[in-house]
């Protein structure tokens, strides 16, 4: 009887184990632990044999039973394993075939240049003022101390619109939109596009931008200048970048000066893009002349100011060393998909 | 301005390298374009093998025709042979010399003994060009006979020149001029200024100035000051070599004695110099007056010129002698026999003669100083130094009793210079001394006084510096920027960063660009046949373009009312290189005015707009598949995009416009009222066309400001829902004129509250099983109640209302 037992329980180990496929295990559990299979009839016989040999058989058979079952399960998580093996074996692919189609867009290099530079003055706690680009002769010239007859604002160099109406020439008219509409403290800057009468070339564009920079308050001193613009220059162009003024001439500003930054490429040891001087010019900047803070009434012993200007297209020329203006405007995607960031 | 270091060094001594110096002048305002030197190199001696000789005797060449075989002196033990080909001397000319060894201008390798068609020549006799002393190339230089034999060329000028370029910034006048620039070096470096050049010459002449010219003024207002001087027994000819060299350095053509001088001084002081041949002036008056329509002159370059009613002439008794301020005429010329002279020394008016000069395309340099400002205190001062180099270089006799019409001359200002008030704006201690030993230096005649400096403008800066701020430039440019400690502002009591609308645009433009869109920066400035060529209706109010009034081309005529046609011409650029997936998007303003009319009470409304295109499958194509072909949904999906990510609801409404598919196209209303802000479509086949462009083509166009406007003001929080929802979808049969977006509004409309969702998931078309001009919807409804489970039971009776709503508002009927 026991060795019977014993014999039962190794054949079914044997079929178990010779089972490799889900569905033959399957089979397998049927013909060992299934209604008709002989353990499950002797176990049903239980009830039949004397009471005194019920407790000692019955234990046995169901130890039997459960060493079964838990050999199944075994050969259950084994083949479930291979099986999972095969199929990832069989999803083998070359991973380094395309992606899906994603679509992938970007921001035009002009914007990414006018947002870095807009974020390092909003970091100063700047704000920015915008204002119209068909602006009046008066904000452009006349409220920024640009005499008649100056020759900016002749037919050569000014697209008109009507009279006492142009396109503006430079950012800077915001300035006298902002001094009238703003009491100081003011600390603005004027990111926007501008014209001139200029034929496109490498270098010229009918179109362009600036960001205008404007501050005035309390104390504002030309050192104030020179710090705020070696601060950007440094966060633009990087921590080791000097900064140095020229004195220069601007009817808007005096004292006037012209603003250079060491040369990023060379670091001063001169190349062709700072003409071999070490020092690129990237803007114009000065103290706000009194006579544009006394038009908007401003009493200038009490308020000093300072004010910049700046291209972009060319702090982005700086940047990315791009030959020709006009690339800019020619939208093609072999050139904008060259500054994806 | 081109100014030789020689010549400056006759104003103000200074040993600093001049690289250092430019250096200085470039950081106080005087930008130093190049610095070029011309001439033999000064190198191990060179100069000293430049010597005068004298020319003792010449031959032709034995074998060559066109050679000179010459013995020249040049005070050794016996004359030197040289072979020359020059043609222009004789025995007994002071010649220039360079001896074997000397490097020559431009030279690599030094002159040697050489032999020249068999005969030995020992030494090199030269001419202005080769020495780069000016472009004067016929023939050597003679000098006149005073020079000494054998002495070093360098004793009598400058074998190399060094010639500092400028740029000169247009408000300080009085830098064009070789004394200006000294007196700025003067200050920069603190270091004397010689006196202004031109000692008046004793007046010898036999008759007075008036018995050959009489000058008047007929036009105050354009000319301030009229002076002449006359000369007699003036010996035309070349003007002495050191005069020629500097001239000619300072990028003039070296001409003859008497016009090299009128240069020569004009370089020298600021002040332009015009000299007259004194037979060639009829009536022998000079008078500046307007020029009458239809005079006409011929100028000095041989140009014949008619003239305008404004254009300011020095005329004689017959007429127009000149062009007053911009160029002489050619009736008074000085020439070969000119023995009299009359030199005009005057001051004009500085727009007039720009308006001249612009209209006659003329910008000499005497009317690029006038322009600028000439000082008018100064017409004396050069007239007597042209005195001074006529008498000694000219042999000239002065005429007693010179002219000089001039109005009053401005009162030169006094400017207080509060040192405290500089030292405010600068943001650096500059101290009392430090400015009047500045403002000293630069002509200021500075005076002490409580709290700072009063000070009296210059004659010569009378145009610059006239009020306190222009010296705190002064002071502090010269004192150096370089001193300037760098501080920031420290503020606190406003805040800062983007407004709202400026952050929406930000986001707006993330939104694009993620969605797979390029951004594009086309121009805002159109030409007038847009509107045709993108198909505008003949009533499109988009018609009516602001126009520019002077425009460079027809090209740049007009400020464009739409961003799509820009867009399109970049598709047909980027299909033109090979691209099939052309998505771009820009942000920029248009100019909206009524009829395009724009003056200065009312301009141009200017709002924030955005264009979309999209050709060809978004994103291209990969081996996993296409991306979807462009068609009107991809501006939706853009549309969506955008909108959703703003938290702004969108309507559309079917529409027609011209340019658009007349099946395929859309206004675009914005938020709860609706507001119509844009329009979206396919473009319409005949205007792809035009631009070349195949295929489909989604266009959107979106006013930003009416986006911004229909933004909340505030997202505030709602509490989310644990209740699961219950999904249930229908399938309705509609006339197919009926839009889906009606639909899903009823159906919500009439599941409300407990409905919460609905969406189109299906359209399904197919005349057999549903009839003709029918479409079947199938929508996915979703229903939910924030406080409790649903049943299944109680959504189908929703359900149920939804699909009743529906027959009766479209006669829809329920399929399967
Ligand atoms: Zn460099």
């Amino acid at each position: 009887m026991a060795d019977d037992l014993e014999q039962l329980l190794r054949d079914a180990r044997e079929r178990i184990q010779g089972a490799s496929l889900r569905a033959a295990l399957e089979e397998a559990r049927v013909a060992i632990l299934g209604r008709n299979a002989e353990l499950t009839q002797r176990l049903r016989g239980i009830a039949q044999l004397p009471a005194d040999q019920r407790g000692a058989i019955g234990k046995r058979l169901n130890e039997v039973r459960l060493q079964i079952e838990a050999a199944i399960a075994e050969r259950e998580q084994q083949v479930a394993a291979r099986e999972l093996a095969e199929q990832l074996e069989r999803d083998r692919i070359d991973v380094t075939l395309p992606g899906a189609v994603v679509p992938r867009g970007g921001l035009h290099v002009l914007t990414q240049t006018r947002r870095q530079i807009e974020d390092i003055f909003i970091g100063l706690g700047y704000q920015i003022a915008e204002g119209p680009e068909i602006e009046l002769e008066y904000n452009n010239f006349t409220a920024l101390n640009i005499p008649d007859g100056h020759p900016a604002k002749g037919e050569t160099d000014t697209l008109w619109i009507a009279p006492g109406v142009c396109l503006r020439t430079h950012t800077s008219p915001v300035q006298a939109r902002t001094l009238r509409a703003q009491e100081p403290p003011i600390y603005v800057i004027v990111p926007g596009r501008v014209y001139r009468r200029d034929t496109p070339d490498a270098t010229h564009s009918p179109i362009f931008h600036q960001v205008e920079g404007l501050v005035v308050d309390r104390g504002i001193t030309l050192a104030d200048l020179k710090g705020t613009l070696a601060y950007f220059a440094r966060s633009l162009f990087g921590a080791d970048r000097e900064t140095r003024f020229r004195t220069s001439f601007f009817p808007f500003t005096e004292p006037s000066v012209e603003v250079d930054v060491s040369c990023f490429l060379c670091a001063g040891d001169g190349c062709g893009v700072c003409k071999q001087s070490g020092w690129i010019e990237i803007l114009g900047a000065g103290q706000v002349d009194p006579n544009v803070l006394a038009m908007v009434g401003l009493d200038t012993d009490e308020w000093q100011g300072f004010a910049f200007g700046m291209g972009i297209e060319r702090i982005a020329f700086l940047k990315h060393g791009f030959p020709d203006l006009r690339l800019l405007y020619d939208n093609d995607l072999r050139f904008l998909e060259q500054f994806p960031a | 301005m081109k100014v030789p270091v020689s010549w400056l060094r006759d104003y103000v001594a200074f040993d600093l390298p001049l690289a250092a110096l430019a250096e200085k002048l470039v950081l106080s305002g005087l930008e130093v374009d190049r610095i070029v030197t011309r001439g033999a190199p000064d190198v191990d001696g060179n100069h000293g093998t430049f010597r005068i000789g004298r020319v003792v005797e010449w031959a032709r060449h034995p074998n060559a025709d066109r050679l000179r075989l010459c013995r020249v002196d040049v005070g050794e033990a016996e004359p030197r042979q040289i072979v020359c080909g020059a043609a222009n001397f004789d025995t007994g000319d002071t010649v220039v010399v360079a001896l074997p060894g000397a490097l020559l201008p431009g030279a690599t390798e030094p002159l040697r003994q050489a032999k020249l068609r068999g005969e030995v020549s020992d030494g090199m006799m030269l001419s202005e060009r080769e020495l780069q002393l000016s472009e004067e190339h016929d023939g050597i230089i003679r000098l006149p006979d005073a020079y000494e034999i054998g002495s070093e060329a360098r004793d009598h000028f400058a074998l190399a020149e060094t010639v500092l370029e400028f740029e000169v910034t247009s408000n300080r006048s009085d830098l064009m001029c070789v004394y200006g620039i000294a007196r700025e070096v003067s200050a920069l470096l603190d270091v004397e200024l010689a006196p202004p050049p031109g000692a008046l010459p004793e007046a010898l002449g036999r008759r007075p100035t008036s018995a050959l010219v009489t000058v008047s003024v007929d036009a105050p207002d354009r000319c301030s000051r009229f002076t002449a001087r006359a000369f007699d027994d003036v010996r035309s000819g070349g003007s002495p070599l050191r005069l020629r060299q500097r001239v000619a350095a300072a990028g003039m053509r070296p001409i003859s004695n008497v016009v090299d001088i009128t240069n020569y001084v004009m370089l020298g002081l600021g002040s332009p110099v015009h000299a007259y041949d004194a037979a060639k002036i009829p009536g022998r008056v000079l008078t500046a007056r307007l020029a009458r329509d239809g005079e006409e002159l011929t100028t000095l370059d041989g140009r014949h010129r008619v003239l305008t009613t404004d254009m300011l002439v020095i005329a004689d008794g017959d007429g127009p002698n000149g062009l007053a301020g911009v160029m002489g005429g050619e009736g008074a010329e000085i020439g070969a026999g000119t023995e009299s002279v009359v030199i005009e020394v005057a001051c004009f008016e500085r727009a007039g003669i720009g308006r001249t000069a612009a209209a006659l395309g003329l910008r000499t340099d005497s009317a690029n100083r006038f322009i600028r400002g000439v000082d008018p205190h100064l017409p004396p001062q050069a007239s007597a130094w042209v005195a001074e180099l006529l008498v000694a270089h000219a042999g000239a006799a002065m005429l007693p009793k010179p002219q000089d019409v001039v109005a009053a001359l401005p009162a030169r200002e006094r400017v207080v210079l509060r040192t405290g008030f500089a030292e405010r704006i600068l943001g650096m201690p500059i101290g009392d001394d430090a400015a009047v030993r500045i403002l000293d230096r630069l002509g200021y005649e500075p005076a002490r006084v409580d709290g700072g400096v009063e000070t009296t403008v210059p004659t010569w800066r009378q145009l610059d510096t006239t009020r306190e701020i222009d010296l705190v430039e002064e002071v502090g440019r010269i004192h150096g920027l370089d001193a300037l400690p760098a501080t920031i502002p420290a503020r606190h009591d406003r805040g800062g960063g983007l407004d709202r609308a400026q952050r929406l645009r930000r986001t707006a433009e993330d939104v694009l660009a993620g969605a797979g869109l390029h951004e594009a920066y086309t121009l805002s400035i159109v030409d007038g046949d847009q509107p045709d060529r993108y198909g505008l209706a003949s009533d499109d109010p988009r018609r009516a373009m602001v126009a520019v009034d002077n425009p460079l081309s027809a090209d740049y005529a007009f400020m464009r009312r739409t961003l799509v046609p820009g867009l399109l011409q970049a598709v047909r650029r980027n299909r033109a290189s090979g691209r099939a997936d052309v998505a771009l998007f820009e942000i920029a303003h248009l100019y909206h005015a009524s009829e395009g009319r724009v003056t200065a009470d009312n301009l141009a409304h200017e709002p924030w707009t955005l264009g979309a295109v999209i050709a060809g499958p978004l994103g291209g194509t990969s081996w996993v598949g296409e991306g979807r072909e462009s068609d009107v949904f991809s501006a939706r999906g853009v549309l969506d995009a955008l909108c959703g990510r703003l938290g702004v609801a969108v309507r559309l409404e079917p529409t027609q416009l011209a340019h658009l598919h007349p099946g395929r196209a859309a206004r675009i209303l914005l938020g709860s009222d609706a507001v119509p802000a844009g329009e979206l479509g396919e473009l319409h086949p005949d205007v792809a066309a035009r631009f070349d462009i195949e295929g489909r083509v989604a266009v959107l166009e979106l006013d930003l400001d009416l986006l911004a406007a229909a933004v909340p003001d505030r997202f505030t929080h709602r509490d989310i829902s644990d209740q699961p929802p219950v999904r249930q979808d229908i399938a309705v049969v509609v006339a197919n004129d009926v839009r889906a977006g009606d639909v899903i509004a009823a159906a919500l409309e009439a599941g409300a509250p407990l409905l919460v969702n609905a969406e189109v998931f299906d359209v399904y078309r197919d005349e057999r099983r549903l009839g003709p001009g029918r479409v079947s919807l199938a929508l996915r409804l979703v229903f939910q109640d924030p406080e409790r489970t649903l049943v299944e039971d109680e959504a189908s009776a929703v359900r149920a209302v939804v699909v009743q709503a529906l027959e009766r508002r479209f006669a829809a009927e329920l399929r399967g």
